[in-house]
């Protein structure tokens, strides 16, 4: 069984693949190398056929989910496998079935561990609501263990490239904007669908020019940073948007005063700031609206300070550092300014 | 892409960033931004003010001293633009540098070997590339199988195996073949391959601007509209209730009321977006992508990779 198991494992390049390549060889099985078994014709893991094996002279073997390895024997499947499989798929395990020359030999039980620190992102993700959807070809039992392990809000089970891109559309349909990740060929047409498509410096050409971003470390989570640095992008334009547009009052009450006093002496209660002359008050605002630009530069090239919240908590939390630092701050600005202008005398 | 990061207020990054913000003082390039460009007008009129005695009789010290801070406002927002710039010209350098004059040995229709260089490759010719040698394109292996090292693109040193079939084919140009001979047929033209797109990507040359940037200077650009109309209807306002405003104090009110912070930092903010992704080693092929992944709201994850 073993045996049988790493023979139909070699040729699967797949996580699950070298798993059980790993598997048999603390099992006391060496992994031989592809050019021992001469003659020996592969069949390569593939996301549609969900199966892997190897086809020689008077051997056959094949590897892989219960369906596929089901669909490929016909009628030779002991009822006794169907509820292995089905104990390891609710336990949250992927079983994985072998089998030699039309028969089943056993079942594989891998056991996915989900990533440290996933289910916090998750839920971080959830706050600013975000639906996370988990893709997996495994069976639906397997699937809804992992999702619920994982704090994920939704899943999709024995997925195939085209399942994932009628999940794409019908999402979009229902007017979200939709990010993934992918490497092969068979995700272009979905990485191309996407809103945002992530492929994989590691993947194919065509994925890599149905997508709009390229990861070069080809590292799927992060898709999560990537989001986020696009939040980020968006909030930190807003926060300076509001805080541009609200400086206006505090200049407002700097300049009309200073331009009108000297005819209408009824508006000096409008001079709330005090400001020593008409020339050093509208000086004050010029420089004080030259300054703030380059004292928000540093700001605006790291971007605000990203802290994941629902998008009414943001803006509530924006207007009100943006929004009422941005009426406050220039207040405070022109007034020193003034200060500073009359006591160098430079105007 | 090396990720060593460049500091913003690095002195190697600040002095070429301040005579680019005083390049794009032209006129033609403030355009793009109407807030500015208007700013840019008020300095102009407000210098030469004195000469054409539009000053009445505020000191001259004063006309001087607003239009010198005028031009500053539009100096400083040039130079937020540049500084933003700068970050991505430094690395499209290095990127540059790492590119040198290779040749190439293209397979002909015959089987034979011809030694060419690498920028006369065209999309489908067909390279060999042997051990040691830099891959010239990129493309993707056909025949074969070969580590390669592609720390010129991704900064990690551990080489990672390039084969023909599957998921693992495709090749990148500058980087390098580590053991074994491939054969890679060339994927792209000269000047749009994926180091091309970097340099350019990085360097800003292509950037265009994205649907929510336009909206938004096209708000600015409407609230800097109203607030010229206000400010032009004051002149005969105040000569009707005996009050003469000279030309520096409506030009003053105008620039303080029109949104120049975010006018003048709005590209900035969207350089540096592009630029915090390409220091986690994302390279986004478009601003609007970068937006796109702000409203994001549904994310696909691959159970195997990314979950577990």
């Amino acid at each position: 069984m073993i045996d049988a198991a790493q023979l139909a494992s070699l040729a699967d390049e797949t996580p699950e693949g070298r798993s059980i390549v790993v598997l048999a060889k603390e099992h006391g099985f060496r992994a031989r190398s592809i050019q021992e078994l001469h003659g020996a014709e592969f069949v390569p893991f593939t996301a549609k056929t969900r199966m892997s094996g190897l086809d020689a002279t008077g051997l056959q073997v094949r590897k892989g989910a219960a369906d596929a390895v089901r669909n490929f024997l016909g009628g030779a499947f002991p009822a006794e496998v169907d509820e292995t499989v089905k104990r390891i798929a609710s336990a949250g395990g992927t079983p994985i079935v072998v089998a030699k020359d039309g028969q089943v030999m056993g079942v594989i039980y891998l056991k996915d561990i989900v990533k440290a620190g996933l289910p916090d992102r998750f839920a971080r993700l959830r706050a600013m609501g975000i639906k996370t959807i988990m893709i997996t070809g495994d069976n639906p039992l397997t699937a809804a263990t992992i999702a619920k392990e994982a704090g994920v809000d939704d899943y999709l089970a024995e997925a195939t490239p085209e399942d994932k891109l009628t999940l794409i559309r019908k999402e979009q349909a229902k007017g979200h904007l939709v990010a993934m990740t992918g490497d092969g060929t068979n995700d272009a047409p979905a990485l191309a669908q996407a809103d945002v498509g992530v492929a994989m410096n590691t993947g194919t050409q065509a994925a890599k020019e149905a997508g709009n971003m390229i990861d070069l470390d080809s590292n799927p989570t992060k898709l999560i940073e990537v989001v986020e640095t696009g939040k980020q992008l968006l909030i930190t334009r807003g926060a300076l948007t509001t805080f541009s547009i609200a400086n206006d009052v505090a200049k407002y009450f700097a300049i009309i005063p200073a331009m009108l006093m000297g005819t209408f002496a009824v508006i000096a209660p409008l001079n709330v700031m005090q400001l020593e002359s008409p020339y050093s008050a509208i000086m004050s605002a010029v420089i004080f609206n030259a300054i703030i630009i380059i004292a928000l530069t540093p700001l605006a090239l790291r971007g605000v300070q990203f802290r994941p919240a629902s998008a009414g908590a943001i803006l509530r939390r924006n207007l009100l550092i943006y929004g009422l630092g941005g009426i406050i701050a220039p207040f405070i600005g022109i007034k020193a300014l003034d200060l500073l202008i009359t006591a160098l005398r430079l105007v | 892409m090396s990720t060593q990061a460049i500091k913003i207020l690095d002195r190697s990054v600040l002095a070429p960033a301040f005579w680019s913000a005083l390049r794009k003082l032209n006129p033609k390039e403030q355009l793009r931004n109407p807030v500015m460009f208007v700013t840019l007008i008020g300095a102009f009129v407000t210098t030469l003010a004195p000469l054409i005695g539009w000053t009445q009789d505020e000191p001259l010290s004063f006309t001087l001293q607003i239009a010198a801070w005028l031009w500053i406002t539009v100096i400083f927002a040039n130079f937020a633009e540049s500084l933003a710039e700068s970050r991505g010209k430094a690395q499209a350098d290095a990127l540059r540098k790492s590119r040198a004059h290779t040749n190439a040995n293209k397979l002909l229709s015959n089987g034979s070997i011809q030694i060419v260089p690498s920028e006369s490759l065209r999309k489908d010719d067909i390279v060999r590339v042997s051990a040691g040698e830099l891959i010239p394109s990129d493309g993707e292996v056909v025949e074969g199988a070969a580590m390669v090292n592609e720390s010129a693109i991704t900064g990690e040193s551990a080489p990672v195996v390039r084969e023909s079939g599957g998921d693992r084919s495709s090749v990148t140009g500058g980087t390098t073949v580590l053991s074994d001979t491939i054969l890679v047929r060339v994927s792209a033209n000269p000047g749009e391959s994926l180091m091309d797109k970097m340099i350019a990507l990085v360097e800003g040359a292509r950037r265009q601007k994205t649907p929510n940037e336009i909206a938004l200077t096209i708000l600015l650009s409407a609230l800097t509209l109203i607030f010229l109309l206000v400010i032009v209807t004051l002149k005969p306002f105040g000569v009707y209730s005996g009050v003469s405003f000279s030309i520096t104090v409506l030009v003053s009110l105008l620039v303080c009321l029109i949104p120049t912070t975010i006018g003048g930092l709005l590209s900035a903010i969207g350089i540096a977006g592009i630029d915090r992704l390409s220091r986690k080693n994302v390279l986004a092929m478009s601003g609007r992508s970068v937006e796109a992944a702000g409203d994001v709201d549904v994310l696909l994850l691959d159970k195997t990779g990314t979950i577990t």
